[in-house]
């Protein structure tokens, strides 16, 4: 755009040009028409048209863009919905499997669906491992386990630590 | 214009130029007002008329026992709204009411009548909504219903431990328990939604909103064990039953931590059942294990002697003479059977429970050692175990005008002075934990999203040497198994611990009927792994002794909690490989 509107200034002192400066300015002028001349014949009307174009061509790029936000939106807005969603199922399934882990159901289920009964006398027996461990539930609850072991470094990390600023 | 001179103003247009530049004058003037001097008030109000907000409650903490399965869990749930603004379209609101009613089995009548009884505000249809018929109804975009998010509190367990997890209002906000103490944790912060809305309050699709996420409440989990609590609030209710005692307690604990396995008391109720604001409700989910005071009895002579003991003053075989009483001043005291002795040893002196050897031995100590012992036991002060309500107990002191020399006597038995069942197994614990008192705890972990608070065990002092902890164990496993009857005696576990028979204090005295019968120990013996404490209050049968109605109960507990915590057995037969 600056450099169009230069040429068209240009232009116009060129007109003054012609009838003050000297032959040797006038070729040297020549030259230059010869060089970059080519947009001295660009109508007026191109150059709205390459302006306006210009314009739309922005304009559709800002449209563009808004429209791609609001559609990166409502798709974050559907994921956080789904995610809210699935939270709360989350925490019906926890509720649900708590409820059918309750002590009471469990006994009432062992000795009328399953038909146990209270044992009489108890046998124990010791044996030389270690009790599994209870799984609480749910499973969130269950320890982190624990960072697994480092990994062996490399032959030349040891080689590296010994070079000065290193260690 | 045409004829006149295009240059020539006349008067009227001067008036015309002038009124012009006035109604210019006053719009701009309006306008700076407007746009300049109260700028700020109008944006406010254009907010507050464009943007609707709505809360967004944050989902309640979990309250876990010490095995991870939820005690008290919070379920998502819908509020059912009608907006009465909306619902001045009659057709379509008689539309929505015949709908709605048909989805929540609700009179379609009634819900347009409440529906158009204002031109404004909203009608609560109904509270807590299943989650999923919640969206079904939602989905159906009725005229003028309107979900709002909500929660309600699940306690899996039901009535379990309720005297210790307590009880949310119908607000969200706990009412006493763990939800109380520990409301301003589980309950997290409310978020809210902000969205630009129409003239009728509807919300804008795809408009700029606000959003301020709900963070959840934090998980409170406890060291209260639920198979452990269910054993004991089902003995206690057994043992309620057969020795016709209106109230107990029963407490299960980890001697080497401090940490509360189980805490039970009675009379409770079925919180379920009761109307939250019964007046009889505050007695019914007292948890009395830390708030009710006691005279433990016989409990304390454990802890009489471990002083002497640990002074150096006797040994488990050093003898005094037993003549059946002791005279202090113008005050006789008597053996609880009202026999004499002779000659007997320390350790035959808690086999028998005698009251004239704790008082010996309290003499031997001197009033202000014995106290200072009482006192490092934690006798008269709370145990600061986290829970809101704990009681100090009460022990009067040499240097208190009340006190009086007889005090001395009766507190080296349990009597004349009150404690916490809670205090009082805090105390024996000493004896199975080489004599380092610990500070009993409820709450084990609180767990946010970015951080685990881990609650470590707190040793408060070591109380007693190792050796005379070591001694006392020794002794009161004696008390058990020295005797062919005792009722605490277990098959396969060895128990130390002790019984207590607590005369029943009234506003003239002493009701020699009326006992509160319990009995403290540890097992097994060797390697104690939990400590249980049995009070039965005023036994109404035959049977009133700690040794008859506590001891008993205290065999029944320990031997359904050492099989649950798989504690190998001394009988138990060697598997081969």
């Amino acid at each position: 755009m600056v450099a169009l509107a230069g040429d068209v200034t240009g232009g116009v002192a060129d007109r003054r040009d012609e009838t003050r400066f000297t032959p040797g300015t006038r070729r040297a002028k020549a030259e230059i028409s010869e060089r970059g001349g080519g947009f001295r014949h660009v109508s007026r009307m191109a150059l709205v048209g390459l302006i306006l174009m210009t314009v739309a061509f922005f304009g559709l790029m800002q449209v563009l863009q808004t429209s791609h936000v609001a559609s990166t939106g409502f798709e974050m807005w559907s994921l956080q919905t789904e995610r809210a969603t699935l939270e709360s199922e989350i925490r019906l399934l926890e509720a649900s499997i708590a409820e059918q882990a309750q002590l009471e159901r469990v006994r009432d289920e062992a000795t009328t669906r399953l038909g146990m009964v209270e044992p009489e006398t108890t046998l124990r027996v010791s044996i030389a491992e270690r009790a599994p461990a209870a799984v609480p539930l749910p499973r969130r609850y269950v320890d982190p386990v624990e960072a697994a072991a480092a990994e062996e470094a490399a032959w030349w990390e040891p080689l590296l630590e010994r070079l000065p600023g290193f260690d | 214009m045409s004829g006149s001179r295009p240059d020539h103003l006349t008067w009227r247009h001067w008036v015309m130029a002038i009124l012009v530049l006035c109604s210019f004058a006053v719009v701009t003037v309006r306008l700076y007002r407007l746009q300049v001097m109260e700028h700020d008030r109008y944006v406010e109000e254009a907010l507050i008329t464009r943007y609707g907000t709505a809360t967004v409650p944050a989902p309640r903490g979990v309250i876990t026992d010490a095995t991870g399965y939820p005690l008290a869990a919070s379920v998502d749930t819908w509020n059912v709204y009608i907006d009465r603004f909306q619902w001045q379209d009659r057709e379509q609101a008689s539309l929505s009411a015949i709908e709605l009613g048909m989805e929540l089995e609700r009179d379609a009548d009634e819900l347009y009548a409440h529906g158009i009884e204002y031109d404004t505000g909203d009608y609560l249809v109904l509270r807590d909504l299943g989650y999923e018929d919640g969206l079904a109804l939602q989905a159906l975009g009725l005229w003028g219903v309107r979900l709002l998010p909500s929660a309600v509190r699940q306690y899996p367990e039901e009535d379990l431990a309720r005297q210790i997890i307590g009880h949310v209002g119908i607000d969200g906000t706990g009412l006493w328990g763990v939800e109380a103490d520990y409301d301003h944790l589980l309950r997290g912060q409310a978020g809210m939604v902000g969205s630009e809305q129409d003239a009728l309050g509807r919300p804008i699709a795809f408009t700029v909103g606000t959003e301020d996420r709900p963070v959840g409440g934090r998980e409170v989990q406890l060291t209260i064990d639920r198979f452990i609590q269910a054993i004991i609030e089902r003995e206690l209710a057994v043992a309620l039953e057969q020795y016709e005692a209106p109230s107990g307690s029963i407490l299960v604990m980890d001697p080497k931590t401090g940490a509360i396995m189980a805490m039970a008391s009675q009379p409770s109720t079925r919180i379920t059942e009761e109307a939250l604001n019964s007046p009889s409700l505050p007695a019914l989910v007292r948890n009395r294990p830390m708030t009710d005071l006691y005279e433990p009895g016989s409990v304390l002579k454990t802890l009489t002697a471990a002083a002497a003991l640990d002074l150096g003053l006797v040994t488990p075989e050093s003898t005094y003479e037993d003549t059946g009483s002791v005279r202090i001043g113008p005050n006789v005291i008597n053996n609880w059977d009202f026999q004499a002795y002779g000659m007997v040893t320390v350790r035959e002196l808690l086999q028998r429970s005698l009251n004239t050897g704790a008082v010996w031995l309290a003499q031997e100590i001197g009033a202000e050692t014995f106290y200072n012992y009482f006192q490092a036991f934690g006798l008269g002060e709370p145990t600061h175990l986290g829970l809101i309500g704990e009681a100090e107990g009460m022990m009067r002191l040499p240097s208190d005008e009340e006190w009086y020399p007889v005090d001395l006597a009766t507190n080296s038995y349990g009597q004349g002075l009150a404690a916490t069942p809670l205090q009082v197994l805090t105390a024996v614990n000493v004896f199975a934990n080489d004599g380092w008192l610990m500070r009993p705890y409820v709450v084990s972990r609180i767990i946010s999203a970015d951080e685990v608070r881990q609650f470590e065990p707190v040793q408060v002092r070591q109380v007693v040497s190792s050796r005379t902890a070591t001694l006392m164990a020794g002794l009161m496993r004696d008390v058990v198994n020295g005797m062919e009857w005792h009722g605490a005696r277990l098959s396969d576990y060895t128990v130390a611990g002790k019984t207590g028979t607590t005369i029943v204090s009234n506003p003239t005295g002493y009701d020699f009927d009326t006992t509160i019968a319990s009995f403290a120990g540890f097992l097994p013996y060797e390697a104690p792994e939990v400590s249980i404490l049995i009070k039965i209050d005023t036994p109404g049968g035959d049977l009133r002794l700690g040794g008859q109605v506590a001891a008993p109960v205290f065999a029944r507990v320990a031997e359904q909690v050492m099989e649950y915590l798989r504690v190998p057995s001394n009988g138990a037969l060697v598997a081969q490989p």
